[in-house]
């Protein structure tokens, strides 16, 4: 009996001796400094190449070097054609000399090109299908944040998707119906040289019901990606028919998107979905 | 000379064995371990995880031989946790709430005391993750696991009786060292009413 009481008394004070621990978040936050580098996207066999330039440099060699021979030597080859697309003015494809140019062109007219992103691409369509933009540098809504004078995360969304245009009249607003994020090739190059590549790095994506943001049950929901996973692994939400909002009984998400958010953290402190 | 051994038999196990079918409803304080990310994660991450109070509630059945409790059953319980690893840019509370739903099977033994009003044991619980809140890529498809709990039993009387608990859940995945996967330390607290005794 003696043993039972004993066995009770260390199981009531291993339940009531929860730890809890005492913390203070760094919350001091500095506004990103202007770049200085110009940024180049290419697409090469099937392959996203982004290319940095140093905006003082007027040689034309690129500051980074972990591209195919450096995109075959900052595109002084002459085996290959650079194309454009208007549906994807910002990226430059490099498609072999010997496909016929006049024709290539117009018989690639009744085709979307494919698009290049560099951090995650949304769709109008489940299966990536249907219209789509891209978060890349630049988006939208961009702020850093800083701890100790390092940069520890980055935010990148848009607040409200009425205000991002969809063809001649609509806007995106309840149109997304897919998504997937971008962890190899120039991304994994941009990851990389902003060191987010330790063990504790990640991209978060956040959807919100509302705009500006809002959370709340059922308003909001996010996937967690580890960034080292990412770089041999797809990220990528194929139809979300099948997600619902964060809580009970939530209604399903997709084409009931109005706010999206990129959260890439080097693990220390993070800004929050 | 069977049949009264039989007899006997069946009379010992009507006087002490007891089947009982309880409902129960209580709050779980949960938090998340991130030790199978990695011990740099670890390091980083893990100490700006806190607890959060969440619910469960689910049906039991229990089976009671002389000191012995025998218990399943099934219950709908969330985990989770607070995440202080956050800016106020965006989280105005400072916080950000990690949730995931569970369907449990319990299976536990306990041992009665006190004239069977206390008893106390342990267990693992089978569970299937059915709701995610927050999406993490190496757990994504991980969605069946193993729980281990220790559990204590104040009966108050023939009906009513109060359950503490301390689940360490996905305690499989930390036997077999699956990366990616959170740890649940649930601490619980559980009233149970039991509505049919046979």
């Amino acid at each position: 009996m003696i043993n039972s009481k004993m066995f009770y008394l260390f199981f009531l004070i291993s339940l009531i001796g929860t730890a809890c621990t005492k913390h203070e978040i760094n919350t001091s936050s500095k506004p990103i400094n202007e770049r200085t580098t110009v940024v180049e996207r290419y697409n090469f066999n099937g392959v996203n190449y982004v290319l940095y330039f140093d905006s003082e440099d007027t040689t034309g060699t690129p500051t980074n070097t972990s591209t195919e021979d450096s995109l075959l030597a900052a595109i002084g080859s002459t085996e290959y054609n650079l194309v454009y697309y208007d549906t994807n003015p910002s990226v430059t494809y490099l498609e072999p000399e010997q496909a016929p140019p006049s024709d290539s062109t117009a018989a690639l007219e009744g085709f979307p090109a494919p698009t290049v992103c560099l951090l995650a691409q949304f769709f109008e369509n489940t299966n990536f299908g249907g219209a789509s933009f891209c978060i890349d540098e630049g988006f939208e809504d961009h702020s850093g944040l800083y701890n100790g004078g390092n940069l520890v995360s980055e935010f990148y969304g848009q607040s409200d998707l009425n205000n991002r245009s969809f063809g001649n009249s609509g806007n995106w607003n309840d149109r997304i119906s897919s998504f997937k994020m971008f962890g190899s090739g120039a991304s994994k190059d941009w990851y990389r040289n902003k060191n987010y590549a330790s063990s504790t790095a990640t991209a978060t994506f956040v959807l919100y019901r509302h705009s500006d943001y809002e959370k709340g049950l059922c308003k909001i929901q996010k996937w967690v990606m580890s960034l080292p996973y990412a770089e041999t692994n797809t990220w990528e939400v194929a139809n979300l028919s099948k997600e619902k909002w964060r809580g009970l009984l939530c209604a399903t998400m997709n084409d009931r998107t109005t706010s999206i958010g990129l959260i890439v953290c080097k693990g220390s402190i993070c800004f929050a979905p | 000379m069977r049949n009264i051994i039989f007899l006997i038999l069946l009379n010992c196990i009507g006087l002490s064995a007891q089947i009982s079918i309880t409902a129960t409803v209580g709050a779980n304080y949960s938090k998340f371990n991130s030790i199978l990310f990695g011990r740099e994660h670890y390091n980083a991450v893990n100490k700006y995880y806190r607890y959060q109070l969440l619910p469960n509630l689910g049906i039991e059945l229990s089976y009671q031989k002389n000191k012995f409790v025998y218990l399943t059953g099934v219950s709908y319980s969330y985990r989770g946790g607070r995440d202080y690893n956050v800016h106020k840019f965006l989280a105005k509370n400072g916080y950000d709430i990690d949730i995931s739903g569970y369907i449990e099977i319990p299976l536990q033994l306990s041992y009665s005391y006190y004239k069977n009003k206390i008893s106390s044991g342990l267990g693992i619980i089978l569970h299937k993750r059915v709701y995610t809140g927050s999406h993490y890529y190496e757990e994504r498809n991980k969605l069946y696991g193993l729980d281990f709990r220790l559990t204590s039993t104040w009966n108050i009387n023939r009906r009513f009786a109060i359950t503490p608990a301390y689940t360490l859940g996905n305690f499989d995945k930390y036997l077999s060292n699956t990366k990616g996967n959170f740890l649940h330390h649930v601490f619980s607290l559980n009233l149970k009413y039991t509505f049919l005794k046979f």
